[in-house]
């Protein structure tokens, strides 16, 4: 004997099947995202670097910024003239933050003098407010531009190469790349 | 499939309830079917039965319990035959198309099913040899005629006839009164709805009179009484309204 209870139409039972099946991906999902975090990107900076976003003020920023734009205008110039051009000619060329401007002066009026030796060129600029923005270096070697900074107005070593400029305390600003950067 | 021969079930309804909507169409309907029975159910209009045939077939949502009592180890085959068939006349769809579109698990543009013998089943209701007519050139009684050969295929335990008779003519009639004496002699429960009191006294084994609520239940020689019947066929059937006068009648004139 065999009992067949007829069940009443509904839709309970498929709601209970969709539940369930959402439940599952939920919980799939979820477990899914527990085990498999996503890595630490946060590579700790080296003592001899400064990360552009956290490390600088106001004004640093600034010059750092017209600095990276600067690197590419002067490997044009020294491209086309043959020679790297001297700080007077790019504040003659009003590009900053070489120009002798109103916001040269206000972002610590920096005084800029051009090293040559061998294949690479050093511009340093010595700061007049040091409190405000410090020191920069900018050095254009093979390797592309590498920006230097150091709190005091402190003109950079005689040899200017990253291993010395570490070595005298000045600090590369580096851009760092983490989950906190919006722009 | 199943094993034949006297392996219909019986069905029990236990206080089953039905409301659509607000209105109550079975009320505390307990009935119970007898294995092999030929079973009737009459009622006027709107009375329900073929709600109850719904519910036994699993479509409504009904309250209370619906059992069936399989004699062997499991489910055995349930036929059904509805009222009449929705159907667009002008589908290019022959007689054995429509049967292999109901009966068969291969896909029906694949073509009929040898195996499973509609031929026999079409003859069975007296259409031998209409297997390649188009179904909508039929008439409406050889349509019902092969409503009821759809049921054959595979052969039924349980048989849910839905008012067959209403667009039979006379010898589709005699084919039925065949098709119901075979089906019993091979053991098959027939529940059967049916408007046509005469032929249910005729056949039935046994008739339960249904509005809303099971009225009368018993052997239609006995039960099938002019008076049963008006009782039955009245839109306040006056039985009930002596037997539950404490109720308030405006609850069922309402509805």
């Amino acid at each position: 004997m065999h009992q067949q209870i007829v069940r009443r139409a509904g839709a309970e039972r498929e709601t209970l099947w969709v539940l369930l099946a959402a439940g599952l991906i939920l919980a799939t999902a979820g477990t899914a995202v527990g085990l498999r975090p996503a890595p630490e990107t946060d590579a700790p900076l080296a003592l001899h670097q400064i990360d552009s976003r956290t490390g600088l003020t106001a004004a640093e920023q600034g010059l750092h910024a017209d600095l990276k734009v600067a690197a590419d205008e002067i490997a044009a110039l020294r491209k086309a003239d043959g020679r790297a051009p001297a700080p007077a000619d790019l504040a003659a060329q009003a590009l900053p933050p070489f120009a002798a401007d109103a916001s040269a002066t206000a972002r610590g009026g920096h005084a800029w003098t051009l090293t040559e030796s061998g294949g690479s060129l050093a511009y340093a600029g010595l700061s007049a407010a040091p409190e405000t923005a410090g020191s920069l270096v900018l050095l254009l070697d093979g390797h592309g531009p590498g920006i230097w900074l150091k709190r005091a107005a402190e003109a950079p070593p005689a040899r200017l190469d990253e291993a010395s400029l570490a070595a005298a305390g000045w600090k590369r600003i580096t851009s760092t790349f983490t989950a906190g950067v919006t722009r | 499939m199943s094993a034949r021969s006297g392996n219909g079930p019986g069905i029990l309804f236990d206080r089953v309830d039905l409301t659509l909507g607000r209105t109550a169409i079975l009320e505390r309907v307990s009935l119970s079917v007898a294995p092999g029975a030929v079973h009737a159910v009459v009622g006027p209009n709107g009375g329900g039965k073929s709600s109850l045939i719904r519910a036994l077939l699993g479509q409504a949502p009904h309250r209370g319990t619906i059992r069936l009592d399989w004699p062997g180890d499991g489910p055995g085959t349930v036929a059904y035959v509805p009222q009449a068939v929705e159907f667009d006349r002008g589908l290019p769809l022959t007689v054995e198309d429509f049967l292999a579109v109901l009966c068969q698990r291969r896909p029906a543009f694949l073509g009929p099913d040898r195996r499973l013998g509609y031929g026999e089943a079409l003859a069975r209701v007296g259409m031998a040899g209409k297997g390649r007519r188009r179904f909508g050139a039929l008439s409406g009684g050889e349509r019902q005629r092969v409503l009821l050969a759809q049921a054959l295929i595979p052969a039924p335990d349980l048989i849910i006839l839905d008012e067959p008779m209403t667009a039979l003519d006379e010898a589709g009639v005699a084919i039925f009164e065949s098709l119901l004496a075979g089906l019993t002699a091979a053991g098959t429960t027939i529940l059967w709805v049916e408007h046509d009191l005469a032929q249910v006294r005729r056949l039935a084994t046994r008739v339960s009179g249904l509005n809303r609520r099971v009225l009368f239940d018993g052997p239609p020689a006995d039960m099938l009484s002019p008076e049963q019947v008006l009782d039955l066929f009245s839109a306040v059937p006056r039985r009930k309204a002596e037997a539950e006068a404490s109720r308030p009648a405006a609850r069922r004139m309402a509805s």
